[in-house]
């Protein structure tokens, strides 16, 4: 179609997307944090995997369309999701492990932080 | 301006269109979220009921039933006959809403009328004569009706069944109390047989008995429910009895079925629900008098919670006492 063909529209689209994508993961931080809060209360209205599948959709047309388009990523706001998305892990860790105990609790949320950042470091080096 | 994608250069009239597309974007998830936090807090609970799949898992609706508890094969109901159908639902909900779906090859309705009450199922068995004799203990030392516990399971038992109960939800909404809770030894639980879950809408066992908020006592025997003659009050089980309100038998509403105005062969009826909040018991028992012999496919009820601040505040203490009791269990 002739409308996909142009440049301009594409680059629309994929700006669009990235803010598609902004919005489903304010969407899914906020549903996580309550249905681990309360399991169900959102489960019970809307599909948590398919959430999923629309995001990991919404990704792969963004990384499609970025090659298409020969544009590369922005580290900055890579970092930024990297960071955003750690600190989303560790609340989620420290809620789930709740009921070991507060010292027990932090000392497991702790481990686990640190566990991904090391990975985080090794497939960062990988790239490189 | 917040540009999640500065890598991505457009030009000026480009920039605009996107602009358009991004607000609009922005908006609809907005809007979105706003409509989605909406049915969270003031949800609406879905029971259905299709005749011609009768035993579908999908199916949320206790299975409607004659005046003698007997099934209306295919929903087809003889002229002048009730219909009965019951749905148990915890919560505070301000408005029940009912549709009927008539076969094709059923007559339409010129006349119909549906009435309601709440409280416990097996309250709203036919009242039977009185009696002076209850239910004996078996060779257990158990009778039936009693609760008992072993680990962390809990039976009530029926007769010569044991009945476990699904969750404290189902234990709490039968009115039962944690102080009857007979700990046994697990022979005593394989000296009875294992029946299925008793859940939410389970009706309650034989040898039940109840406290009405008059002082009567009953006793819930074979689908009926008998007044305990004063004499036999002294044998009454060292249990506490349910309580329930005898107002539960009074207090009703009704409305007239209304034709739908876009389907031809359902129909309509809803009904405030206000007269029972201070009932006991959360059982729902509807009751259709459709006037003529009719075939029903389908029965959908729907419960809604009203837009108020009342309302608000009750989800809110409900969403607030099981994240709680999430955390304390």
């Amino acid at each position: 179609m002739k409308f996909f063909k142009n440049e301009k529209n594409l680059k629309i689209i994929l700006k669009l997307l990235g803010d598609f994508l902004f919005c489903l993961l304010l969407f899914f931080f906020f549903a996580m944090m309550a249905e681990s809060l309360l399991p169900t209360i959102v489960s019970r209205y809307i599909s948590i995997y398919l959430l999923v599948v629309v995001i990991t959709l919404d990704i792969f047309l963004i990384s499609f369309l970025q090659k298409k388009l020969e544009i590369e990523n922005s580290t900055l706001l890579n970092k930024k999701i990297a960071g955003i998305a750690l600190a989303m892990g560790t609340i989620f860790i420290l809620n789930s492990v709740l009921r070991f105990g507060i010292v027990l609790s932090l000392f497991l949320t702790l481990i686990s932080v640190v566990a991904i950042y090391f990975l985080y470091q090794i497939l960062e080096e990988d790239k490189i | 301006m917040l540009d999640l994608t500065p890598e991505i250069k457009l030009e000026k009239e480009a920039q605009k269109q996107y602009l358009c597309w991004r607000n609009f974007l922005f908006i609809a998830f907005f809007l979105g979220a706003i409509y989605f936090v909406y049915i969270v807090l003031f949800p609406t609970a879905y029971f259905n009921f299709p005749f011609l799949t009768r035993s579908s898992s999908n199916n949320t609706f206790i299975s409607p039933h004659k005046n003698d508890y007997s099934f209306p094969l295919k929903g087809e109901i003889e002229g002048k006959e009730p219909l009965f159908f019951e749905t148990t639902l915890l919560g505070n909900y301000s408005e029940v809403e009912v549709e009927f779906k008539f076969s094709k090859k059923s007559e339409l309705l010129e006349k119909g009328q549906l009435s309601l009450r709440k409280g416990y199922r097996s309250f709203f068995y036919p009242e039977a004569e009185t009696t002076e004799t209850l239910f004996e203990k078996d060779a257990n030392g158990r009778q039936s009706g009693d609760l008992v516990s072993y680990g962390d399971a809990v039976y009530v038992i029926s007769k010569n069944f044991i009945h476990p109960i699904d969750s404290v939800e189902t234990f709490s909404a039968h009115g039962y109390s944690w102080d009857d809770l007979q700990k046994v030894s697990p022979d005593i639980v394989s000296g009875y047989e294992k029946e299925r879950l008793f859940v939410l809408n389970s009706f309650h066992p034989d040898g039940t008995i109840f406290l009405s908020d008059s002082g009567k006592y009953y006793l819930v025997d074979n689908f009926k429910k008998k007044i305990i003659s004063p004499a036999a009050l002294s044998y009454l089980p060292k249990r506490n009895p349910i309580l329930v309100s005898e107002k539960s038998l009074e207090i009703e509403e009704s409305c007239e079925l209304k034709k739908s105005r876009f389907f031809r062969r359902s129909f309509f009826c809803a009904m405030p629900l206000e007269k029972f909040s201070e009932l006991l018991g959360s059982d729902f028992q509807f009751k259709a008098d459709f006037e003529k012999a009719v075939r029903v496919d389908e029965i959908k009820v729907r419960f809604r919670r009203e837009f108020s601040l009342k309302s608000l505040k009750g989800t809110l203490s409900q969403i607030i006492f099981l994240t709680k009791k999430n955390y304390t269990r």
